[in-house]
């Protein structure tokens, strides 16, 4: 019984690395309108510069260097979308391809700077907790509370602070916003660059209990995605639901089943519910998000 | 790629357009960008060849790649399909090759058919994914290549396990064995100008051409034109699977050697980088962008190796930017600086008048129909029976409900309730297309004409339905759209880019388009509007010589004096519900109808 | 002169021109009705006045200064308060969040926006009652209260409502009728764009026909009123009222 409730726990550090990258996802989507493919390698990047400033400076602060880190991932995040993002002026399939670009150009910096084997930053605490049996690293702790305190921060900034409420209200009718002179642009722009840094923070915070590969970027990014898109695209309020039933059949599989194929449970599984949904009778096409999305581009381009 | 975007004059990518051939030179412009492309182009090449230790053999593996990029230029760049798991496809032939020539003594140029067939099939297996339309498909493509990636790890039954398959015999045909990087070079730039030429011939031109650029921009339109979008996208998904699977098959052969390193979702990435860097509207655009992918792995030199992937973004990011057409240079950039090149061998074809073909009107009527959003009902329980053959005008003040009740019998919205018959039949669950079959035809209120095909094209795409399930030949079809554009005045405009039209020469060439289907009834949503006055009486002539074919004309109309011009009947609603239905000038007269309108009675 | 003046204003999307030289004025206390069929210009001429579209010739001037270049923001900061057709309010967000936004918007301080939410409030109790509601449960003509209220958080000299009464039942369509007229008669200038004019007309001073992008008729309320029949004319058989 203690096995389940250690894969119960695992499952929540898990569940809670999703939630951050899928807030992350939904960030983009509903600000900026097109979808930030991408933030797999912004992800990384947060484990790989933290691991790359212990090494290269004396620095030992975990407060210090998640500081650095959300900097360094924050001002690569934004001039990404300013520079190359910006101009295309919400063209969909432009601004895909120019984030593929940009994903490249990261994961190329990301191989750079990191080890040539598993990237794993120091601890910032040492140590467990063993409530009845179940071993829970301090470190665990603080990636449940970090993606707690962002959801509620996240959550917080969107109902009573006047930005946070100009970017749902840009979200839900974007003509009108810009009829009362809302700088949607401008808008986009944080957003895009808040996405980088909480996948980051997600990544600074978790690898130091597993440590990351360069390359797994894509592959969190992903789950992270189908999270989200579970509960619809764009909607935060479900996502620590998504997260849970991803990290939850993840976890449970590698246990029960086979951990071989606890990821392929769950990439077929999404590709199972996209074509079941699809399919279903009276003409129903999964269109959901990409009819609003286009038409939001439409409006946007006008 | 959206409708919403279609209006906009085109600079991004996968715009090109036809020059028209126009006899008189234009001022010779400095060609900037031409010249721009070019000069990237040679620098490319020329560093890529000092920079290699083996230039024939970046040749060769740019070569292969190719194949693969054109089958993905087909599915990404023309019809434009997101999908980011060719990579993936590739390997699955590359290790079918291997398979095959490893255990099996009979020829191996079986093993290479065989990955060919192996890529086509797994594409077909994927291919449901397709219906996800935009980032879903995106998204889900991505699984997908991640899912090989994982099942190949994982997976004890994947000939070669972990390790992967070596020792993988070179290709050999009757006897001749292709050893070295030059037979395969050869043999793959065989392959490769093969792919194209065969691409090219299938789906170039024609009707699959102006399907394929319809489906990428407006698939939608293209339902409304009876085509089946999801046959369309299976078929060219299957196609590019069938290229990657035979470039995996020459790979396998060169190298001797498959793993699934270098087949995974960073390969995927760049081979839709490559598409985009040669220019997506181009199938050989896509070969060159393999070339770019391929030589960055060498053009750094070797210290700076690590770096290619910066490069490539770097180049991808600039092309986006600035040349959204593609880095390959092409023709139309040096316009007026080399000899004209008459893109059409064609003898030009006396425009035949069009002969009046007479339909037989389609009937049309909805029973007890509601379409409602939430608490908001904008159609409600409307039960009407529109007279075979009628000019009938659909009317009512602004909310009435009078688009959504034309995109409920057309198709483009589904009904909360009631039922629609078209010629007697039940379609009410039936698509865009099905409908569009039965000879309906419509135009929307936002213009929806393909920016990367010329005006006659766009017609073209109404007389390809009319002439669906026929053989007619292209010579035909091209003379029967003249046929319509100089119907509605629009005659000497036929190779011209729709952008360089005006908004109300638009119009009449969707008018055209719908002309050329030969429908037995016919929707126009707002036909007059953002016409000027001058424009406004042809327009009403053109809807006049269109119902004198004998099919139905329904038109949602707010213009009341270009109604009472022009229809017989009109239905008028008001807030969702039938107010009247009979003769215009009875309709007019009566005082709910008016005060619909303006609030109280005309005295 | 005090209120509103369009002189010969040209405006279009792209190569689409749908303003043609529009030209009237409307002074302070006034409460005026823009009629004219769909088409004609009424939603364009309003997005020019408000700053989201830009004109390619002409002028306008409220109270005498210029506002053809300048952003939105800094016009609604001088009084000018737009109520867009379909209300364009924020479904999802509750009334209150919806007005707070919009006061941001048009850069109001915290004190300035806390009297403007006020000044909304007071206009229209029922906004009072609904503060904490998303706005997507609110009917029709509270929304449309909504959105009038929003308009009038910078305490607007001219206030342009874009087809109000789509929508609504006929009497919510009369009272708020009887608010525009209450706000002009604050000394605003009200203008409101309509295809169903002839109830406006009997709380309205002056109604100005517009057509094909043009002023067409400009006359007094009550010779409107006398001239239905020519206005009628105007709607179902397009000769421009003589």
């Amino acid at each position: 019984m203690t096995d389940f409730f250690q894969t119960t726990e695992a499952i929540v550090t898990a569940a809670s690395i999703y939630l951050l990258v899928g807030l992350g996802w939904n960030l983009v989507y509903n600000t900026c309108g097109y979808l930030n493919i991408a933030i797999g390698e912004f992800y990384i990047l947060g484990a790989v510069i933290s691991w790359k400033l212990e090494q290269s400076t004396s620095i030992t602060s975990p407060a210090l260097l998640c500081l650095l880190v959300c900097l360094a991932v924050g001002i690569l995040g934004f001039l990404a979308e300013r520079v190359l993002l910006r101009p295309l002026k919400g063209n969909a399939l432009n601004a895909l391809i120019m984030t593929i670009g940009i994903a490249l150009m990261l994961l190329q910096l990301a191989k750079a700077l990191s080890p040539a084997t598993v990237i794993r930053p120091n601890l910032f605490v040492f140590g467990t907790v063993r409530p009845g049996g179940v071993f829970i690293e301090y470190q665990e702790l603080i990636v449940w509370g970090t993606a707690f305190i962002v959801t509620v921060g996240l959550f917080s900034f969107f109902s009573f602070t006047d930005l946070g409420r100009t970017m749902r209200a840009s979200t839900d009718n974007r003509p009108a916003a810009e009829m009362l002179g809302i700088r949607v642009p401008a808008l986009a722009t944080m957003a895009f660059t808040a996405s980088a840094i909480l996948a980051a923070l997600a990544a600074f915070v978790v690898a130091p209990t597993e440590g990351l590969a360069y390359n797994s970027g894509d592959l969190i990014a992903i789950k992270a995605f189908i999270a989200v898109s579970i509960v619809g695209l764009g909607r935060n309020g479900g996502a620590v639901f998504g997260a849970f039933i991803v990290a939850g059949t993840e976890g449970y599989v590698a246990r029960y089943w086979s951990p071989d194929i606890s990821e392929i449970v769950v990439l077929v599984g999404f590709l199972g519910v996209l074509y079941v949904y699809a399919v279903r009778v009276s003409g129903g096409r999964l269109v959901p998000s990409w009819a609003r999305l286009r038409r939001r581009v439409a409006e946007g381009v006008s | 790629m959206g409708p919403g975007l279609a209006e906009i004059s085109n600079s991004d990518v996968g715009g090109a357009a036809v020059d028209a051939t126009i006899v008189a030179a234009p001022p010779r412009r400095i060609p900037v960008a031409g010249l721009l492309r070019t000069a990237a182009v040679v620098l490319f090449v020329v560093a890529t060849w000092h920079q290699s230790p083996d230039f024939v053999s970046v040749l060769g593996l740019s070569a292969i790649w190719a194949i693969a990029a054109v089958g993905l230029g087909l599915v990404l760049g023309s019809a434009g399909q997101i999908v980011l798991c060719q990579a993936s496809l590739v390997l699955v032939g590359a290790y079918m090759y291997g398979a095959i020539a490893l255990t099996w003594s009979g020829p191996t140029v079986v093993g290479l058919l065989a990955s060919a067939l192996a890529g086509g099939a797994a594409a077909l297996v994927i291919s449901p994914v397709l219906r996800a339309r935009g980032y879903y498909l995106a998204i889900a493509t991505m699984a997908v290549s991640l899912l090989t990636d994982q099942v190949i790890t994982t997976g004890g039954w994947i000939p070669g396990g972990n390790a992967g398959l070596i020792g993988v015999p070179t290709l050999k045909v009757f006897g001749y064995r292709f050893n070295g990087a030059n037979p395969y070079l050869y043999l793959a730039l065989a392959l490769l100008v093969l792919s194209i030429a065969v691409l090219h011939l299938r789906y170039g031109r024609g009707h699959m051409r102006r399907a394929i650029q319809a489906l990428h921009h407006d698939e939608d339109l293209l339902a409304g034109y009876g085509g089946h979008a999801s046959r369309l996208k299976r078929e060219v998904f299957v196609v590019g699977g069938l290229l990657a699977g035979l470039a995996g098959g020459l790979y396998a052969g060169d190298f001797g050697y498959v793993s699934d390193n270098g087949f995974g979702l960073v390969e995927s990435f760049a081979l839709a980088l490559a598409v985009f860097i040669g220019g997506s509207s181009r199938l050989v655009g896509a070969a060159f962008g393999a070339l770019v992918y391929q030589a960055s792995f060498t053009v750094l030199g070797n210290r700076l190796v690590d770096y290619r992937f910066v490069l490539l973004g770097g180049i991808v990011a600039a092309t986006v930017r600035f040349f959204p057409r593609g880095l390959m240079p092409s023709l139309s950039d040096f316009e007026g600086w080399v000899p004209e090149v008459n893109v059409r061998r064609r003898p030009a074809p006396v425009a035949a008048p069009m002969k009046a073909e007479k339909v037989e009107p389609l009937e049309m009527s909805v029973e007890a129909v509601s379409k409602s959003y939430g608490a908001l009902t904008a159609v409600d329980h409307v039960t009407l029976e529109v007279r075979p053959g009628s000019l009938t005008a659909l009317i009512g003040p602004n909310g009435a409900g009078k688009t959504t009740l034309l995109d409920l019998v057309a198709g483009d919205q589904n009904v909360s309730g009631g039922r629609i018959l078209l010629g007697g039949n039940d379609v009410t669950l039936r698509g865009r297309a099905s409908r569009a079959r039965l000879g309906l035809a419509r135009t929307y209120q936002r213009i929806r004409l393909v920016p990367s095909l010329t005006v006659v094209d766009n017609v073209l795409i109404g007389v390809d339905q009319a002439a669906r399930g026929t053989r007619v030949s292209d010579l035909e079809r091209r003379s029967r759209a003249e046929a319509a554009l100089a119907e509605v005045g629009l005659a000497g405009r036929a190779d011209a880019p729709v952008g360089s039209l005006t908004f109300g020469q638009r119009r009449l060439v969707e008018m055209a388009r719908a002309i050329s289907s030969h429908p037995r009834l016919v929707l126009l949503d707002e036909p007059s509007s953002g016409l000027n006055d001058a424009e406004i009486g042809g327009f009403a002539d053109v809807i006049r010589r269109l119902h004198a074919t004998g099919c139905t004309v329904l038109l949602v109309e707010h213009n009341l004096p270009f109604v009472r011009a022009l229809a017989e009947d009109v239905v008028a609603l008001d807030r969702g519900k039938l107010l009247a239905h009979g003769d215009t000038e009875h309709v007019f007269a009566l005082p709910e109808f008016q005060r619909s309108y303006i609030g109280a009675v005309a005295e | 002169m005090n209120g509103l003046q369009v002189e010969g204003l040209v405006a279009g999307y792209g190569d689409l021109t749908v303003l043609r030289g529009v030209s009237f004025t409307a002074g302070r206390g006034e409460l005026l009705v823009l009629a004219g069929p769909n088409g004609a210009g009424k939603t364009t001429l309003l997005s020019t006045v408000i700053g989201r579209l830009t004109p390619s010739a002409g002028s306008i001037l409220l109270d005498g200064q210029e506002l053809v270049g300048l952003p939105i923001h800094r016009r609604t900061r001088l009084g000018v308060g737009l109520v867009p057709e379909g209300r364009g309010l924020f479904p999802g967000l509750t009334v209150w969040e919806n007005l707070r936004v919009a006061a941001r918007a048009a850069r109001l301080s915290r004190s300035e926006a806390r009297a403007g939410i006020e000044r909304a409030v007071n206009a229209f109790p029922v906004v009072g009652e609904r503060l904490k509601q998303k706005v997507r449960t609110l009917s029709g003509g509270e929304q449309q209260m909504v959105a009038i209220g929003r308009a009038l958080l910078t305490d607007p000299g001219v206030l342009l409502l874009d087809e109000p009464s789509m929508g609504l039942a006929p009497i919510v369509w009369s009272r708020v009728l009887e608010t525009c007229r209450r706000l002009a008669d604050e000394g605003r200038v009200v203008v409101v764009v309509e295809q169903r004019v002839l109830e406006a007309l009997e709380t309205a001073d002056r109604c100005a026909v517009l057509q094909q992008g043009r002023v067409v008729r400009d006359v007094a309320a009550e010779q409107g009123a006398i001239a239905i029949p020519e206005l009628a004319g105007t709607y179902f058989s397009g000769e421009a009222a003589s």
